[in-house]
């Protein structure tokens, strides 16, 4: 800020350069080129380093010119450069490499009034006693060399690794799910056959395991394990319910029945050997079904009556189809 | 002496490094024996009320631990478990997740000889540690037996923790302060310690460049006596201090600590802990902290100006030991590194630090638990310290070896 106020009052005072023999004249014996020439130098090392081609005395003016520039305040009209005699007795007696010292000038302390500093320092303490006497940890200073960006990425790994602890885990209990037969989880299904994806989505792209993440049957059933591990009840799946309407029973076992028809059959037309289909358990579709002792061999008994359905009316009269 | 098998219990002899001794066991799973406890003493031979209310932390948040005494408690075998915390179900439910620990009236340490070690385990217990220090033995001031208070503790201990990455959800409450009672025993303070950020493993730390200090802070307390004894400490710690550094020290006044009296009529109250004392941190531009301590002593006749100009000399005194971790955070920083991955840590240490009885014993009990051993080189800075080269043991936290 000095140093600016002061070169603008030079660069005022160079064109009233006319003026400055009659003023000068007493003081200064320097011809008009030279004086020129030395404003002209003075003003460049005001700006600059000084020259080093330029003689001793010149130096010491432009040194002085500079202290003179760097001290004085911005009221400060009536200074005249030739007129300098300030720091006279010092400058003559420093040695040359005293003078080519760089003067370092304190802004701050006289910049800022007292009042103010105070004020700052208050606000400043106030909000480190805040942070000094809580219970937390009084704020560690941040190393600008140790950058945050290597900490957070060292916090990123550490995230990372822990997120990829947990899949694995989870895969690893999970991980019989992918072993069942592909009738009863769609995971593995050959591409030939995408309409049995219960997702279309490419496994690759889920979240999670990418290729590994489990779709369709053998995603409910992981949910349901995992809801298992986090206490649900075991019955909350499908999988897993006891009881269930007999007409949607029978649906799941027709269309389970279905589905594993046609992937044969369709394996069969790709060529593709499988593996040996499972006989179907002694179903007791032949048998006739057991009745209790000493109940009717047809209809119901209740309450004293035997109640005939329709259809056993038609087995007894043997008309129409049998069933039983 | 010959190694012995993992399941024999190392052994070693006399009460110095009993804290430490109990946290290498625990931090690595070996069963210690620790026999000659004050066998010579002919009027308290064995433990002393704090080393067994220490035993009896350990105990509370830890699980399977197995503590046997002799008859006389000169002998004492320490089989560890594993380092729960505050885990439900093991006490800490009944009181919301805290547990509560009290201390005997007859204690004569501060509750940083109870802190400094406990925090040394937290980072490796399963779940958060959570617990209060309470009861007629709780002295949070500086003590004559030469504990730190507990304003240094968690300007000055737990900071170094940040070094290592714990430094979530750790918390110092200073419920009520005490000075040492009469007699230097008992206090009658409430601390709460809240160690939340559990890890794996701690980081590998390299400290190498202390820095230089830029500014000093510090709290003084005073409990039951004037605030001005406050102002009078202060003053004359700025007045030392201040041609050094920027100087901020705090000022915190209670009311001395209300305890049951064993004499006279039932329901009357006696005050405990009267005094005061002051906790200074000096802090360094890389974040390298120094810190020193000093309270009156029980028996007062210590004026205030004494403490205040006292404690700034211990400051100055620490400050020009050098290293970038002071005498009293060596211990856990070092203790740490060992127990970190299985990599080199380099931690530049003042000559007179390392050179200390507490350092070398560390070193050896260190070695006596399996650890490897320190490297210890000059410094390349020629101020005369030593650069400690750390091999980490890679043990880290068995309770959190399943993600």
């Amino acid at each position: 800020m000095a140093i600016s106020l002061g070169k603008r009052k030079r660069h005022t005072a160079i064109p009233a350069r006319k003026d400055l023999p009659a003023s000068d004249a007493s003081t200064s014996d320097l011809s008009d080129g030279e004086d020129v020439r030395a404003i002209f130098q003075r003003a460049f090392e005001a700006r600059f380093k000084p020259l080093g081609s330029t003689k001793k005395k010149t130096k010491e003016e432009a040194r002085t010119e500079v202290v003179e520039e760097l001290l004085e305040d911005a009221d400060g009209d009536d200074e005249e450069y030739s007129e300098w005699d300030g720091f006279s007795s010092d400058a003559e007696d420093s040695e040359v490499e005293e003078v080519e010292r760089v003067e370092v000038v304190e802004h701050m302390s006289s910049s800022i009034p007292e009042l103010r500093k105070a004020e700052l320092r208050n606000r400043t303490s106030k909000a480190e006693a805040r942070a000094f006497m809580s219970s937390k940890i009084p704020s560690a200073p941040k190393d600008p060399l140790l950058s945050n960006s290597k900490d957070a990425d060292s916090t990123d790994d550490e995230s990372t690794n822990l997120q990829n602890d947990a899949s694995l885990q989870r895969l690893l209990r999970e991980s019989h799910l992918l072993s069942t037969t592909p009738s009863s989880s769609s995971t593995f299904y050959p591409s030939s056959t995408p309409s049995l994806h219960s997702r279309p989505s490419n496994p690759a792209n889920t979240n999670g395991a990418g290729a590994l993440a489990a779709i369709g049957a053998a995603r409910h059933a992981a949910h349901d394990l995992h809801f298992l591990s986090l206490g649900g009840k075991p019955h909350m799946g499908l999988k897993h319910q006891k009881s269930m309407p007999l007409a949607q029973r029978k649906g799941i076992a027709k269309k389970r029945e279905e589905m594993e028809e046609r992937r044969r059959r369709e394996a069969k037309e790709m060529g593709v050997v499988l593996e040996r289909a499972v006989g179907k358990k002694g179903s007791s579709t032949g048998a006739k079904r057991e009745r209790g002792v000493g109940a009717p061999g047809v209809g119901k008994f209740k309450g004293g009556t035997l109640t005939l359905s329709k259809r056993d009316v038609a087995s007894i009269q043997g008309s129409g189809k049998r069933r039983r | 002496m010959p190694e012995p098998s993992s399941t024999s219990p190392l052994r070693f002899t006399g009460h110095k490094y009993l804290t430490q001794r109990l946290v290498l066991s625990t931090l690595t799973g070996r069963p210690i024996r620790i026999s000659g406890i004050r066998s010579s003493s002919p009027t308290q031979p064995g433990l002393a009320p704090h080393e067994v209310s220490f035993l009896r932390l350990l105990d509370t948040i830890t699980n399977g631990t197995i503590i046997e005494f002799s008859y006389t408690g000169t002998t004492v075998v320490y089989k560890p478990g594993l380092i729960t915390g505050s885990a439900a179900g093991y006490g800490a439910a009944s009181h919301g997740g805290v547990l509560r620990h009290e201390l005997p009236k007859e204690c004569n340490r501060g509750i940083s000889w109870f802190l400094i070690p406990l925090c040394m385990l937290a980072p490796f217990s399963k779940q958060q540690l959570n617990i209060v220090f309470t009861g007629p033995g709780v002295i949070t001031s500086a003590t004559q037996t030469g504990d730190v208070s507990v304003d240094t503790v968690r300007t000055a201990i737990l900071p170094l923790y940040t070094q290592f990455g714990i430094q979530n959800n750790i918390e110092l409450r200073i419920l009520r302060r005490s000075c040492s009672g009469p007699g230097g025993r008992g206090g009658g303070g409430e601390v709460q310690l809240v160690f939340g950020h559990q890890v794996r493993l701690p980081k590998t730390l390299h400290l190498l460049n202390a820095g230089r200090v830029k500014k000093v802070r510090g709290v003084a307390y005073a409990t039951g006596v004037a605030a001005s004894n406050n102002a009078r400490m202060i003053e004359a710690a700025r007045g030392v201090l201040n041609q050094f550094a920027d100087t901020y020290i705090f000022s915190d006044v209670s009311s001395a600590p209300l305890l049951p009296s064993e004499k006279g009529p039932p329901g009357v109250k006696r005050k405990v802990g009267i005094g005061f004392g002051i906790s200074l941190v000096a802090e360094s531009s890389t974040g390298a902290v120094y810190s020193a301590d000093v309270a009156s002593p029980p028996s007062g006749g210590e004026p205030p100006e004494d403490i205040g100009r006292q404690c700034a000399y211990q400051l100055l005194e620490v400050i020009s030991k050098g290293g970038c971790v002071s005498s009293i955070g060596a211990n856990t920083v070092l203790t740490l590194m060992a127990m970190g991955s299985e990599d080199v840590g380099r931690l530049q240490l003042g000559r007179d630090v390392v050179g200390s009885e507490d350092i070398l014993m560390l070193g050896r009990d260190l070695r006596g638990f399996g650890a490897s051993g320190w490297g210890l080189r000059d410094a390349d800075d020629g101020e005369g310290d030593i650069v400690v080269s750390v091999v980490g043991r890679g043990v880290g936290n068995v309770g959190r070896k399943i993600a």
